[in-house]
């Protein structure tokens, strides 16, 4: 299957500083345990119902 | 008082191609990407047509700032990125071509999704299952969806989760993983 490319006129500009808030730093934690938890039940699931 | 209104990561991630390639011949060019070393410092400079101060990134001892080379060819930084070991992931703090990579008239392209690939490897290598987060500009949260498989999850926030960075991982490092 042919992936579809993405194709832009491309100019990289960034910004400083880059600074995380604590409340941002939380939310990615916050983010990545949840995912986590969610896989978790998803593969035991899986396990229960094979 | 500071003002953040320009924070976020405003690249735009052309291709994701295997390596760099030459816009204008088509040829593709293995890349290294290592630290930069105390020779590269005085050449990645505002005066030397770098955008960011990358001096200052310097001056964060939890980050790290990699470039990025054609093989056998160090001399030549096509781009940089500075990464800081979170907790549980890694936190992409910036990201800039060399000049010669930006725009229309830029020579190599690719060079943006190597360097976030090689941030999702990192991550992995440090444990942290290839989760990379970082700060879009609004306008280009739904791109990086797209052209990353990065997930938007509040306010300008976005994460690369596992299933992503392989993706990315499997394009940029296919022999290394």
């Amino acid at each position: 299957m042919k992936t579809k490319k993405i194709e832009l006129d491309v100019d990289f500009i960034g910004s400083q500083p880059s600074t995380l808030t604590k409340e941002e730093e939380q939310a990615i934690s916050n983010y990545i345990l949840t995912h986590k938890i969610k896989l978790l039940r998803t593969n035991s699931k899986v396990k229960v119902n094979a | 008082m500071k003002k953040y209104t320009n924070r976020g990561i405003d690249i735009e991630i052309d291709e994701l191609t295997n390596s760099i390639k030459n816009v204008f011949s088509g040829d593709s060019f293995p890349t290294d990407i290592t630290l930069i070393t105390k020779s590269d410092i005085n050449s990645i400079t505002k005066k030397n047509d770098w955008l960011f101060d990358w001096k200052l990134e310097l001056k964060y001892p939890e980050r790290d700032v990699f470039k990025l080379t054609i093989v056998n060819n160090q001399s030549i930084i096509q781009g940089l990125i500075s990464l800081e070991i979170k907790s549980d992931h890694v936190f992409m703090h910036l990201i800039e071509s060399a000049l010669f990579n930006k725009g229309k008239t830029k020579i190599y392209s690719g060079v943006p999704g190597n360097l976030v690939a090689f941030a999702c490897k990192l991550s992995f290598q440090r444990g942290h299952e290839g989760n990379v987060a970082f700060i879009s500009k609004t306008q280009l949260i739904s791109h990086y969806e797209q052209s990353l498989g990065a997930v938007h999850f509040g306010n300008r926030l976005m994460i690369i989760d596992t299933n992503a960075a392989l993706n990315l991982i499997n394009k940029y490092f296919t022999n290394t993983i």
